[in-house]
């Protein structure tokens, strides 16, 4: 069996959260689009932080309109995770 | 002046997951006290409290997974209550109704992991619903939200006079003309551990069971549970054939200005004596009080004395029972389940006991009707809660004729 790439996290992770399959939704899915209010953006948020064990800053989540941008966003965070020394 | 009857009733509790379930419990004098299984209580001294049986929460809330447990028993004992009522909606009648609950400690299990995962696990993240499961008001927020109730909705918190606080306030908010109708009541979940752990500190927890106003008493029990009346007017009530389970006539509320935890007599004496002025109801009238009762040495003998001040001699005549020997101190909720069998007692024609009734002790020289109900005609009644702080708050209910 593969791997689960970055953006099959997400995605999982986001149709877990919104009770959905995952083949319904895409990286160019927009939030909007989902009917997603604050409550809701907030829990994909904290389950994203979950699954990746990463912190997501404020500025960062006001980024995330599309399931595209969150994929880049977690992408960007793990990299910035990575490279800090231990 | 408009009155106000009780047409629904839904409960959640160690002895009945149905009004029915409970009824036959009063009935029987059926304990719900045993062995706690929901937290390990191997570092606590006491292992026993009223717990609710047989409760799958997936069952009733398929979608919202985010509740406190108070919330969830809140929630189907507010469901139980409307379709208990037969009430047929509309615009105009939830525009005109509320939802009043009372709780003291509200999502303390919801709490207490967390601080636990935060504090102990170190766990670097907290879930966003935290908040919303803790407040207090989670009940009297999410029953509005699923009825589409959007008349005066609040919760009161009052330790363990707090749903008696919030049913007392349906009543007036009715009585007065800005409410047709209220759910009113309370809920409470308090088998957590750090909360048990802290009852424990308090030394009034018995390491057995409850055995109000018996001479070897030890102290109260801790109980979870919830129990939702549904309030509208009596006019109503009788326009639409309802059946009607009591009247609620009148309540009163005092402060004793004392002590934390010592409870005083007068201040007890006034908050009955209010119920009974504010529903016009002559002493004599009274056949049963379903009394506060918790099995602590101090309350049981301070309550005797309160009933004595506000009744004089009629008080040999009384039936003074305490429901919490079957059903625990459920705290903030204890007035809603006390509440609701003082009604079904006074619907179905008996007087539920005093459960677990050792010996008679001579400070609690009442009839408090040991160990076995009685068949009896109520034509009033009376159920009391008295909170630590002092807060003192008294339910009147009188039979009506369908």
């Amino acid at each position: 069996m593969s791997e689960e790439t970055i953006a099959e996290r997400v995605i999982r992770v986001i149709a877990k959260n919104k009770k959905m399959a995952p083949e319904e939704l895409s990286p160019a899915t927009r939030f909007d689009d989902l009917k997603t209010d604050s409550l809701d953006a907030l829990n994909m948020i904290f389950a994203l932080e979950e699954e990746f064990d990463i912190d997501i800053p404020n500025e960062e989540a006001a980024k995330m309109n599309s399931i595209e941008d969150a994929i880049r966003g977690v992408e960007e965070l793990l990299k910035a995770k990575s490279s800090v020394p231990h | 002046m408009r009155r106000v009857v009780v047409t629904g009733v839904g409960v959640l509790l160690s002895i009945g997951n149905t009004v029915e379930q409970f009824e036959e419990s009063l009935r029987a004098g059926r304990s719900g006290i045993g062995p706690i299984t929901q937290v390990d209580t191997s570092r606590l001294r006491f292992h026993n409290a009223a717990e609710i049986r047989g409760f799958q929460p997936a069952e009733h809330f398929p979608e919202l997974t985010w509740l406190d447990r108070f919330a969830q028993l809140g929630i189907v004992a507010a469901r139980d209550a409307i379709a208990d009522s037969a009430l047929t909606w509309n615009d105009a009648l939830r525009a005109r109704t509320g939802v009043i609950t009372g709780s003291c400690l509200g999502g303390i299990g919801t709490e207490d992991a967390y601080y636990f995962n935060y504090y102990h696990e170190n766990k670097p993240r907290c879930s966003p619903t935290t908040i919303p499961r803790i407040m207090s008001n989670a009940v009297a927020s999410h029953v509005a939200m699923e009825q589409k109730f959007t008349g005066a909705t609040f919760t009161t918190s009052t330790a363990c006079s707090s749903a008696n606080h919030a049913i007392g306030q349906a009543f007036w908010l009715i009585r007065q003309g800005t409410l047709d109708c209220a759910l009113a009541g309370g809920s409470e979940a308090p088998i957590v551990p750090g909360h048990l752990r802290a009852w424990e500190g308090m030394r009034v927890v018995a390491p057995d069971t409850c055995r109000p106003f018996s001479k070897n008493r030890a102290g109260l029990i801790l109980g979870e549970g919830a129990a939702v009346l549904v309030l509208e007017t009596l006019e109503h009530a009788r326009a639409r054939g309802s059946r009607i389970y009591a009247e609620v006539a009148g309540f009163g509320m005092s402060a004793d200005a004392h002590h934390l935890t010592n409870p005083l007599a007068e201040g007890a004496a006034r908050a009955m004596n209010d119920a009974l002025d504010d529903a016009k109801l002559p002493r004599e009238q009274i056949t049963y009080v379903n009394a506060h009762g918790t099995g602590t040495v101090a309350n049981d003998s301070t309550e005797t004395r309160a009933l004595r001040q506000v009744f004089g001699s009629h008080a040999d005549r009384l039936a003074v029972s305490s429901t919490k020997s079957m059903h625990g101190h459920a705290l903030g909720a204890a007035g809603a389940l006390e509440a609701a069998a003082t009604i079904l007692a006074l619907h179905g024609n008996f007087i539920p006991p005093t459960a677990n009734f050792l010996e008679l002790d001579p400070v609690c020289d009442l009839d408090v009707v040991p160990n076995e109900a009685r068949a009896a005609q109520i034509e009033a009644a009376l159920s009391n809660s008295f909170a630590f702080g002092g807060l003192n708050a008294v339910l009147a209910f009188r039979c009506v004729q369908e």
